[in-house]
């Protein structure tokens, strides 16, 4: 190796980006050669340098100028992210004047679309055709003049007649009905307003956050109902919105007697990435231990070994601190 | 061991991405969150101002979730996303020496945010040999080399300067930044090696 190649490869030999033998050559050569040896002396203090002057974040120790950046960074991407995920108003709008548009998004709605305008087309429209006919009523088959609504059209069921007497065309009959919007009133301890309410929350891929939302403060008092009770169990765990989840896991407070509930804290204390969602929870188990749950929460040995674990090793200062009182709470009301 | 960890970790990621391509929102977040903290230090070294480093966070992060379902596993989910990171990097550091021809530079005074140390003062406040520790000889010479290094950087192209950065202030191996720059190791390499000229030139006769 020689002295100009050494000179070629100082950067990636002092930042350990050579070859093993490349490396061993150039130390050879460095061992024999005295300007060589200097020059890599000067890139390694280079290097030095350049590392001691890297700077420091710590976006660990809560209240830090770095860990607030941090946290409005990731406050923002969820807004950001909330914004993205709802349709631009020119899309919904582009989707009222464009109905291949939804039809492609909804292919079952569109088979059955695409059936009833053959049935339209090959039926209705040559009778309506006739002199004197508006519209067409036959048993089993009602074609109206004016068009339904395709966006509320459901088709339930389509059957084959076979042909009409004199004509070759198959016949079919179709069940079709309309849903048209229908305003209801009532106490989220109405049957059917739970049932609503209970629908929006079980579906949320369905519903906007927003809805999602109103639908579980309405059911907030009612989580003495075990169905209701499961559906914010689940929504605690994993709603794809923070408030939503929030407001779940506060209507659950008053259920620290149910294993299930219990657990579902657990889950989140153990997994859930956001540390938000961590305090809310301890603050839930120590909401419950000032009620009547206080003795399943002392028997609970899991729940005790989560909290111990999460005072000693959660990254999140306030969490540790949170868990040991929360552990100190529930000893303490054991003592008395 | 160590490799039965590390390929359980890889799987852990790559159902959480197949999640987060699924819709769900929580397993982005997580994924988010692993990584995050890097994508926030390289974008305050590069940008030094707190604001560049949330603009760069965000744009990065939103280009992730647009483009997740693109991600084809053909590399590690943390190459692919500091190839977006590092685009959007490179984004803004041309935009900002486009800038910099237009408007006087700024001075030392100027600026202020959350972390409280945008200005080219507080970032060498972070620089750990300006501490403590040091007796006040070593700390000037310290900061007059910190000053020089980053005066340096500013003489760096968007690429070498990103490529410097990632090698020094990141640790990444020069086969990784490749990777994640969508380019050979060899163009790396030329990058770093006219980086490491640049710096030697402005820090001759004090090392």
């Amino acid at each position: 190796m020689k002295c100009e190649d050494i000179g070629r490869l100082l950067p990636f030999y002092v930042s350990d980006e050579v070859e093993p033998d490349t490396a061993e050559a150039i130390a050879r050569h460095a061992a024999e050669c005295a300007p060589c040896r200097a020059a890599i002396e000067r890139e390694q203090k280079l290097v030095q340098a350049v590392a001691a002057a890297a700077p420091e974040y710590d976006f660990e120790s809560e209240g830090s100028g770095d860990a607030r950046l941090l946290a409005k960074c990731r406050d923002a991407l969820q807004e950001a992210l909330d914004e993205a995920e709802q349709p631009s108003a020119w899309q919904r709008l582009s989707v009222l004047w464009n109905p291949a548009q939804w039809l492609a998004s909804q292919p079952g709605l569109a088979a059955s679309f695409l059936l009833l305008f053959g049935v339209v087309m090959g039926v209705g429209v040559p009778r309506l055709l006739e002199p004197g006919n508006g519209s067409v009523s036959q048993p089993g088959v009602t074609v109206e003049a004016t068009p339904v609504s395709q966006r509320n059209l459901n088709v339930s069921d389509i059957r084959l007649l076979g042909p009409e007497e004199g004509s070759p065309a198959p016949r079919y009959e179709v069940e079709v009905s309309e849903r048209r919007p229908e305003v209801l009133q009532g106490t989220a301890s109405d049957e059917r307003m739970r049932r609503i309410f209970l629908n929006v929350l079980q579906n949320s891929g369905k519903f906007d956050s927003g809805l999602r939302l109103a639908a579980t403060e309405a059911l907030g008092d009612r989580s003495d109902v075990p169905e209701v009770r499961e559906t914010f169990c689940e929504l605690a765990r994993k709603d794809r919105n923070l408030a939503v989840r929030l407001k779940a896991m506060e209507a659950l407070a008053s259920f620290g007697d149910d294993d299930k509930v219990r657990n579902v804290l657990m889950d989140i204390l153990l997994r859930d990435p956001n540390p938000g969602m961590r305090i809310e929870a301890i603050t839930t188990l120590r909401a419950m231990a000032e009620g009547s749950a206080l003795s399943k929460l002392r028997s609970d040995e899991r729940l005790r070994s989560v909290l111990r674990d999460l005072s000693e090793k959660d990254p999140n200062t306030n969490i540790r601190v949170q868990s040991a009182a929360a552990m100190r709470q529930i000893a303490q009301r054991e003592t008395h | 061991m160590a490799r039965a960890r590390t390929r359980t970790r890889q799987e852990d990621e790559d159902a959480l991405v197949r999640e987060a391509q699924a819709g769900d929102r929580l397993a982005f977040e997580e994924l988010v969150r692993r990584y995050d903290r890097d994508v926030l230090r390289l974008a305050m070294n590069l940008m030094r101002r707190s604001e560049d480093a949330r603009d760069i966070y965000q744009e990065a992060f939103l280009k992730v979730y647009k483009n997740l379902h693109r991600f084809r596993f053909e590399c590690s989910f943390y190459t692919w996303l500091y190839r977006v990171v590092t685009n959007v990097c490179l984004d803004h550091l041309r935009r900002r020496s486009t800038r910099k021809e237009e408007q006087a530079p700024e001075t030392e005074s100027s600026g202020s945010s959350e972390s409280g140390r945008d200005t080219t003062a507080g970032f060498f406040e972070r620089q750990p040999e300006l501490r403590a520790e040091a007796n006040p000889e070593q700390r000037l010479m310290g900061r007059e080399i910190g000053q020089l290094i980053h005066s340096a950087l500013g003489l760096l192209s968007p690429r070498e300067r990103l490529v410097f950065e990632m090698k020094h202030y990141q640790g990444l191996k020069l086969r990784v930044i490749g990777d994640a720059l969508g380019t050979s190791e060899e163009t790396v390499k030329n990058s770093l090696f006219r980086a490491t000229q640049k710096l030697r030139a402005q820090l001759e006769g004090l090392l």
